[in-house]
């Protein structure tokens, strides 16, 4: 082999590694920013918290807002309560939680939340 | 039989050959690698954009929902503001275009929404936070809309 022939194969090379890290770099620039998603569902859950201990969640209204929650007292007997009650059934991905401290007639408790899209 | 003479380029020759394949490479990998950077920067920009839209829809509908919209009553200590339970007459008096200008957007749309019922704002970015009817103690959304 010629030393021209060895400088080609040698840029040839350069070229495809440029062109692969190119390629890399702009696959990953195109991936979908995340936003405030994350914020705005947690944000939501503390509403629904404030709206249990304010007036009581219902199902039809949990459901109106394309979203799971799952009630659940810390250190109660009771089970877990799903809003709407369907949820029980789905996978909760990318679930946001919370307790909070719900006072109702029957008295206080700790409550630990979850919210995730149905 | 003469076997074929094998190629021997001058130095010269060798070096003009190899700079001008190595150019036609540069050439591509600047062409390539300016339109990739273009997309990359135009995406960057719009997800910046979306992001900037969403975060003055958040900041809108948490005023609304923990003071602008809010029953309040004097206590001891002043003002008292009830986060979460919307007073209706102080919500239909808000002023959607002093609410745009106050979070730096174009417009904003607000609205009250009972369960079930469809929301009728639209716009760039829209959150809905969940609150109760100070009046009726009705659970309801705050609609609101950003563009």
């Amino acid at each position: 082999m010629s030393k021209g022939q060895a400088f080609s194969i040698e840029a040839l090379f350069a070229l495809l590694a440029a062109g692969s890290l190119l390629v890399v770099a702009s696959l990953h620039s195109r991936e979908r920013s995340e936003g405030l998603e994350r914020l705005y569902e947690y944000e939501l859950l503390n509403d629904f918290l404030q709206v249990e201990s304010k007036a009581g969640l219902n199902e039809g209204f949990v459901s109106s807002s394309g979203f799971c929650v799952k009630l659940e007292e810390i250190g109660g007997a009771g089970t877990a309560r799903f809003l709407p009650s369907s949820c029980e059934r789905s996978e909760p991905a990318g679930m946001v939680s919370a307790t909070r401290v719900i006072c109702r007639e029957a008295g206080c408790g700790k409550f630990r939340a979850g919210l995730w899209r149905d | 039989m003469a076997f074929p003479k094998r190629f021997r380029c001058e130095k010269g020759q060798a070096f003009s050959i190899d700079a001008a394949v190595a150019a036609v490479l540069v050439l591509t990998l600047v062409v390539v690698g300016w339109r990739g950077i273009s997309v990359a920067a135009g995406d960057a920009s719009f997800a910046n954009s979306r992001v900037s839209l969403q975060a003055k829809a958040l900041a809108l509908a948490d005023f609304l929902v923990k003071q602008g919209a809010v029953y309040s009553s004097d206590g001891a200590y002043g003002k008292a503001a009830y986060s979460h339970e919307i007073d209706s007459e102080r919500f239909s008096s808000l002023d959607s275009g002093e609410l745009a200008r106050v979070v730096g957007a174009r417009s904003a749309c607000v609205e009250l929404l009972r369960a079930g019922e469809a929301a009728s704002c639209s716009g760039g970015a829209c959150v809905k936070r969940a609150a109760v009817l100070h009046e009726s103690g009705e659970a309801c959304f705050v609609e609101v809309c950003v563009e």
